[in-house]
Formats: structure tokens, sequence, C-alpha cells
């Protein structure tokens, strides 16, 4: 079963401060992701692989084209769906792991976590319980858990920042270079989240650049280029 | 569902000062337990609009509509005075810049607390004071200090207090003006901390007015931005924030500065 289905999607940016130019960033690009698999986007920087990621997720505007995500009701087009529905979406069925921790101040690691699992509707006690077994699982230290990240090395908040996407089982996940600053051991924790996701039907779209980590957890890669070849950039 | 159906509708709300523009023509939804900021510069009209959504300053045109506590929505205009006074005292807040605005600084922390709760009809006096109690431990005030005036408060204590005083009558709706401007960022960081949890945890539906990027980012859902007394652009915060359409929310977003 098809959970993302992308057609026709392009994106422009129009820099306004750049004298107007138009920075074409994808170009009608088709895709399905079908329940249970992890799809791999692969490509050079400028591909537009973060794109594509922001798009489904709503973060960036799709210009034209449609992005379908299978939702509890039937399926939702976030190329034009409210920020409402988009909000829901979210909530129940689309995660998105980013490569960087967006820290809040004040708010420890395992609250952090917790918090998010509970806007999802799971209840106090379970969340937190959850929250505590992935920063178990990814190896960070109890005594980092009640401290807040915004002071932890880059290794510790990537690890959070995944706890966080993975502590609510969502049908759709979008990842954002999950491994990128992590050892060969928290690698292959990351992993094993990863695989057993999909195998419990997850539909994954995921830019890894690390070759072992993506042969281990994608069913297939995708390879992305540039529109129009180069940068993209035409005035 | 009903809570499918907003609690706050903004429909075409303009206010002129002469022929100047205050806020114009703006629209928008705002549903339960949702926070929506309104972005811009001094001068964007976001204040405005704040006065005008909260009934302190009448629209020159357009009409807002509220969910009463009873499922009946209303066009706010057609409210007699004593419905609109008893919305004001407890089913919204307000909370502003200067929290000397926002509270008595004549009388007690306790009766600060406790006079909304007296407004919306409690008369108990040992239930006000308990209450009143409560929401300063809430807040992160030493209860001790209950019988002290907030002219010996600092300028966050003021602040946490202010907010304890809206929430003590459990409103649907907060407006906020700027609720962490002129404070020191240590100060701030804790502030924003304490209003993000109460808003999740009271399933608050908040008004925020903000200059500050990091702020609106922080808080909120939706995010309007506002110039020259329009409404230019609006969308999730992130989209706004990530994705900026028009030259003056670019320029906004490229002049935040990123820690």
């Amino acid at each position: 079963m098809t959970a993302v289905r992308i057609r026709e999607a392009t994106k422009s940016f129009h820099l306004h401060l750049q004298g107007g130019v138009t920075f074409t960033a994808l170009s009608q690009l088709s895709l399905d992701v079908e329940r249970g698999s992890c799809v791999a986007l692969h490509g050079p920087s400028g591909a537009g692989k973060s794109t594509l990621l922001k798009m489904i997720y709503g973060s960036y505007r799709c210009d034209s084209g449609s992005i379908l995500v299978e939702d509890v009701g039937g399926a939702i087009d976030v190329a034009c769906a409210t920020p409402r529905e988009i909000m829901a979406l979210r909530r129940r069925t689309l995660g998105y792991v980013s490569q960087f921790l967006r820290a809040i101040p004040r708010i420890g690691a395992r609250d952090l976590i917790t918090e998010e699992a509970r806007v999802a509707g799971v209840e106090d006690e379970i969340a937190r319980r959850r929250a505590e077994t992935l920063l178990e699982r990814l190896n960070v230290p109890a005594r980092l858990w009640d401290v807040a990240p915004a002071t932890f090395s880059g290794g510790e908040q990537q690890r959070v920042n995944i706890a966080r996407g993975f502590v609510v089982e969502r049908p759709v996940l979008l990842l954002d270079e999950p491994t990128a600053s992590l050892d060969a051991a928290n690698r292959a924790a990351v992993e094993d989240l990863v695989m057993e996701r999909r195998r419990a039907g997850a539909a994954m779209l995921a830019i890894m650049h690390d070759v072992e980590t993506r042969d281990r957890v994608a069913d297939r890669i995708v390879e992305m280029r540039a529109p129009n070849g180069g940068g993209g950039l035409h005035v | 569902m009903s809570c499918e159906v907003p609690l706050l509708v903004a429909d075409h709300v303009s206010r002129l000062y002469g022929s100047r523009i205050g806020c114009a023509n703006v629209s928008f939804d705002l549903y339960d337990g949702e926070v929506v900021s309104v972005v811009g510069e001094s001068g964007s009209g976001k204040s405005t609009l704040l006065s005008v959504l909260s009934g302190s300053t009448p629209a020159t045109s357009g009409r807002i509509f509220y969910r009463m506590r009873d499922g009946n929505t209303r066009d706010l205009a057609t409210l007699g005075e004593a419905e609109r006074r008893l919305l004001m005292r407890t089913d919204w807040g307000f909370v502003r810049q200067d929290a000397a605005e926002g509270l008595r600084m004549g009388v007690s922390a306790g009766a600060n607390v406790g006079e909304r709760l007296i407004g919306a009809g409690e008369r108990r006096y040992r239930r006000i004071r308990s209450e009143a109690l409560d929401w300063m431990g809430r807040v992160e005030i030493d209860p001790m200090r209950i019988d002290e005036s907030p002219q010996t408060f600092s300028g966050g204590m003021r602040q946490r207090l202010q907010i304890a005083r809206n929430l003590v009558t459990r409103p649907r709706l907060v407006f906020m003006d700027e609720p962490t401007g002129g404070l020191d960022v240590s100060v701030q960081a804790r502030l924003l901390d304490q209003i993000r949890s109460l808003v999740r945890e009271f399933s608050l539906s908040v008004v925020i007015v903000t200059h500050d990027l990091a702020v609106a980012r922080l808080l909120s859902d939706r995010m309007i931005v506002m110039r020259h007394g329009i409404a230019i652009e609006s969308g999730l915060t992130d989209q706004v924030l990530e994705d900026p359409r028009e030259p003056y929310t670019q320029l906004l977003v490229s002049s935040m500065l990123q820690v």
C-alpha cells in the first residue's frame, strides 16, 4: 500500500533580497513510497533532497503538483492542505527527524521527548517510559536526562532528536541525516530503530550519506539531480 | 465535532484612525488549543489588531465572532455590556507587556490573583486565598510573598504574577502583547517555558503579538505577518519562517539572529 504519493512536485524560491532571483529547487518530481519501505534519497548537495522532505512535511510550500500522504481518514494532499490539516497530519501520521535539535530553554532531554508523545495523545506515564527506553537504547547517559540539551555535544543532541522523532510510532517518517554525527555503536542503535519501524509497516524517506547505514536500512535508492543539470539557478 | 467550530473568527476586521490605517481587512480563525502569533515591526498594526480583537478598541468595519461557553457563536458587537465584561473577566485573559498595566500595583500579589476570581463570582475567602497560593506556586513565585505588593517584585516576577492573575479563572482565550518584551534574556527563557507549558496544560487558545520571531517560533502553531496594517502573509509558523514568500517577510526572517 502506498503511504506517500508524490506527483510532479515543483518548488522554486523567489529571493527578493537577492535582486529577485528565482531558484528552482525541485522540478516535476514524482515518487511513491510504500508502507514498510525505506527510500534513500541520494545525490549531490543542491539536488533538492532536504527540500523534498520539507515539502512533504509542509515546512516548504509546493508550487505545483501533489503530495499525498495516507492518513487515518484517507489521503491528505500536503500541497494544498490547510495549516490545520497539516498540524493534525503531523500529530498522528507524519514524523520528521532533522539533523539538528531545536532545543527549548530549560526543558530537560527526557521531558522534551515525553512531551512530544503527550502532545500526540500518549498517556503521561507511558510517554515517560517510552522516552526513557529510547534514551537508554540510544546510549544517552542517565545523568543527562534531566539536563536541557542546549549544552550537549552534537552527537548527544542528535540522539535526543532521534528519540523525539521515534517516541510516537507514526506511519510516515522523514529522516534528514539521522546518523550524521554518530559513532558506530550509536549508528547501529539508530539502524535498529529504523528497521523496527519498517517491519511495523512505517514508510520512510531518508537522506543518508553513510553508505553502510543506507545499505542496511533502505530497500530503494532514488537518485536526485539538481534541476537543469546545474545549481538550478536561473534569473 | 464541536471542537471543529473555531473559538474566534476575525472577518475582515479593520480599524482606521481618520484616514490612517491601524489595521485593515484582517481575517483569520482560531481554534481551541491553537496559538497564533502576530508578528511585525513597530507600527505594523499588530497591537491595534490585538486591541480590536479583545474588544478594547471598536472595529471600524468587519466582524469578530466568539464561541461562548454555552457553545453559541456570537458576533461580539452584539454583546451587551454586562456580557462583554463577564467575558473579559473570566473567559478571556490579557497579558500586557508592561505588567504595571495588567496588574493593580496598589494591592497585594494575592489580591491581584484573587480579584479575578471575585470578578468571576467566587465569594469564599479561604478558597480565593488557597487558589491564589496555588497559582503563585504554579508560576514559581514564593507563596510566602502573597501579601507583598507587586511593587517589590522583579520584572520577571511581575510578569508571572500577571499570568497567574489571568489564568486563575481558567480562560479559554488569552491575548498576549509582547509578554517577554523588556525582560533579561534568562528571565525571558523562563517565562517562555512557563507560558508554553501552561498553554499546553490548559489547552489555551492564544493570540500573541510579538516582534521577536524566536518567541513566535517557540510558542505559536501559526503565524500572521503584518505590515502597514495589513496581514501580508500567514501560515504554519515553520512554513512562514523557513519558506517566507513576501519580500518583507524574507527581510524579517533574514534579520533574525541565529544562535
